[in-house]
């Protein structure tokens, strides 16, 4: 039997293959292409296991801080029409738009004393700029639409007859909330909140420039570029991509097989 | 006892307005209208899950307007079912009893009694997405009796559901209403299921109740063109007055007697101004053959058209200017051998006359 192809199939599936080699290799390369020795050294160096760990660390408090204000936020504008709704959602897209050097800027000046939050933080003993709360500051900036906008999604999905159903049979608000739509719905806040982090821990502009100091991972990166060239730099790149990949496909697992399970 | 009460919501583009309904407990009540009329609106508003701008709801006499929903103590089945897809066939049967303090022998006895009448003690373990619509329907029935409410919603019951697994629901609600006495209240837009299930029906068109009555009363004397259309009286037609007698087209002559006097004595009074009076004569109530009929009127016609769905045949004879529409048995109509364009002749019984009076602004 002489096998069909289909040419509009066959033309997409190449230009996905670009797509992927265009992704997959200089991730490969780099790590195929990085020193062992200088690897294991890097692997030993205080301020590289720091950097990385002020990266995770920052990352998942934003992902939490998202997830606490964002989540029912996210179930507000599935759930309800109010005039001005479109307003409220592009002001939440926003940070998307804004290069991240500029969304830095706007923190830095915000956070500074030159505008009276900036004192008043100051005045309470709140340190901002070049602190943790800086860099989780600038990740949340830059991140929020993400989980916002997927749960969002994933809410308006739901049916809100199965709320509807749950209030009758005697659940309040909240525990419809919890029982229902959160349990359905939670894949596709857990994939909000995979982009979240994978956002944060990959931040970089806002964060420099809010941030210098403790530094995470891509600063340092970018630091040690500097300073010493690519070589010294490929091996904290290399770190990064398999400690984020191993926790990417972590949580992938864990949404898929929620997926499967329901 | 449920009670609405002068009840008016508004949305943008439509509005219930002035909703006055009262079901007797343990009593089954339809809502009867087209898709768009405020059905649904009107039995969530009754579920506690829309509030009303205007108006009060009463549960024997007490005002629950203000309640929420898990206070009413309402179940409601919805149309697609609504089943929780993330919980077995079983928690989602049980999902109600959470939030009740019943006694734990009790509800495990109701249970029984549920999927035993309902016949679904072997879906316990699956999951709502490998299910057919007709076990859906009864999961969703189970799930909302379990708690035993004041009062059972049904909106569009069976409408997603096959013509066999629709007969199949409909006596097993008769049978469980039967057992459970629930007050119930069914939405629909078909009227063969309300003269199935329902004790008493309200007709609404555009947010606003055009009739309430008994099924049968309901069926049988509808009070406006909408409501005669609606329940499938198909032939509804003008009437007018020629030298003081009630003539139907141009064709006859009507001897309305009681009727025909408070037709005239109405057009008297008020002139073409006060509205418009129409007769209806549902189709299964005009009689078709090819010699003289034993009923109070005749007329002579021609065959139409003819259409046969297998249970009835539909005749459509064209009378002067006026088409009639007749259902016959299959049986009937192969013994008339009825054909397109040929002489027949229709009749019909003063008694199955219908007087609707259309007020002006509606017609």
């Amino acid at each position: 039997m002489k096998l069909r192809i289909d040419k509009l199939y066959l033309t997409s599936a190449f230009f996905g293959l670009l797509i992927i080699l265009f992704i997959m290799y200089p991730i490969m390369n780099s790590l195929i292409s990085t020193d062992g020795r200088i690897l294991l050294q890097t692997l030993k160096d205080r301020e590289v296991v720091n950097a990385i760990w002020t990266s995770i660390f920052t990352a998942t408090v934003t992902t939490l801080i998202v997830f606490v204000f964002g989540v029912p936020f996210a179930y507000f504008l599935a759930r309800n029409e109010f005039r001005g709704k479109r307003i409220v959602e592009s002001i939440i897209d926003i940070p998307i738009v804004i290069p991240h050097t500029v969304a830095g800027i706007i923190l830095l000046t915000l956070f500074s004393r030159q505008c009276w939050l900036g004192r008043l933080l100051e005045n309470t003993g709140i340190e901002v700029i070049g602190t943790r709360i800086g860099i989780v500051a600038a990740m949340l900036f830059v991140s929020m639409p993400l989980l916002i906008n997927a749960a969002k999604d994933s809410f308006a999905a739901i049916s809100p007859k199965l709320e509807n159903v749950s209030r009758t049979l005697g659940a309040t608000h909240l525990q419809t909330f919890m029982l229902i739509t959160f349990s359905i719905g939670w894949r596709g806040i857990l994939t909000g909140m995979i982009l979240t982090w994978a956002r944060s821990i990959s931040e970089f502009g806002a964060v420099v420039i809010l941030t210098y100091h403790p530094m995470i991972a891509p600063t340092l990166i970018f630091d040690r570029f500097n300073a010493f060239g690519l070589d010294y730099s490929k091996p904290v790149s290399a770190i990064l991509i398999v400690i984020s990949l191993i926790i990417f496909v972590i949580l992938r697992v864990i949404a898929k097989r929620g997926v499967q399970d329901c | 006892m449920l009670e609405v009460r002068d009840l008016n919501i508004v949305f943008p583009g439509f509005a219930l307005r002035d909703i006055n309904l009262s079901i007797n407990k343990g009593e089954f009540f339809a809502l009867l209208g087209p898709t768009g009329s405020g059905k649904t609106v009107l039995l969530e508003a009754i579920a506690g899950l829309k509030a009303p701008a205007r108006g009060k709801i009463f549960f024997d006499g007490r005002d629950v307007t203000a309640l929420k929903p898990e206070q009413r103590n309402i179940s409601i089945v919805y149309q697609d079912y609504a089943l929780f897809p993330h919980l077995s066939v079983q928690q989602n049967i049980r999902y109600g009893l959470r939030f009740r303090k019943n006694g734990g022998s009790a509800q495990f006895e109701k249970f029984n009694l549920l999927i035993e009448m309902l016949g679904i003690a072997h879906l316990l373990k699956r999951y709502s997405g490998n299910l057919s619509g007709g076990e859906k329907q009864r999961v969703a029935l189970a799930r909302a009796l379990i708690v035993e409410p004041d009062i059972l919603l049904l909106d569009e019951p069976f409408s997603a559901l096959d013509a066999n697994t629709k007969e199949t629901v409909q006596s097993e609600i008769k049978a469980l209403r039967g057992a459970l006495k629930t007050t119930t209240l069914m939405v629909t837009h078909n009227f063969s299921e309300v003269f199935s299930l329902a004790e008493r029906v309200a007709i609404i068109k555009e947010g606003t109740v055009q009739q309430v009555g008994s099924t049968q009363d309901v069926f049988k004397t509808p009070r406006s063109k909408f409501v005669a259309e609606f329940v499938g009286m198909k032939n509804i037609f003008s009437l007018h007055q020629t030298n003081g007698k009630v003539m139907l087209g141009d064709l006859l002559e009507l001897d309305l007697r009681e009727l025909g006097g408070l037709y005239l004595s109405r057009q008297k009074n008020t002139g073409n101004g006060g509205g418009e009076y129409f007769i209806g004569l549902r189709p299964e109530d005009i009689v078709v053959g090819k010699q003289n009929l034993q009923t109070d009127y005749q007329i002579q016609g021609t065959v139409a058209a003819v259409s046969n769905n297998g249970v009835y045949s539909e005749v459509r004879v064209r009378a002067g200017r006026l088409d009639f529409t007749a259902y016959l048995t299959p049986n009937r109509y192969f013994e008339l051998g009825l054909r397109e364009n040929k002489p027949v002749r229709l009749g019909f019984d003063r008694k199955n006359i219908n007087l609707i009076m259309e007020k002006a602004t509606d017609a």
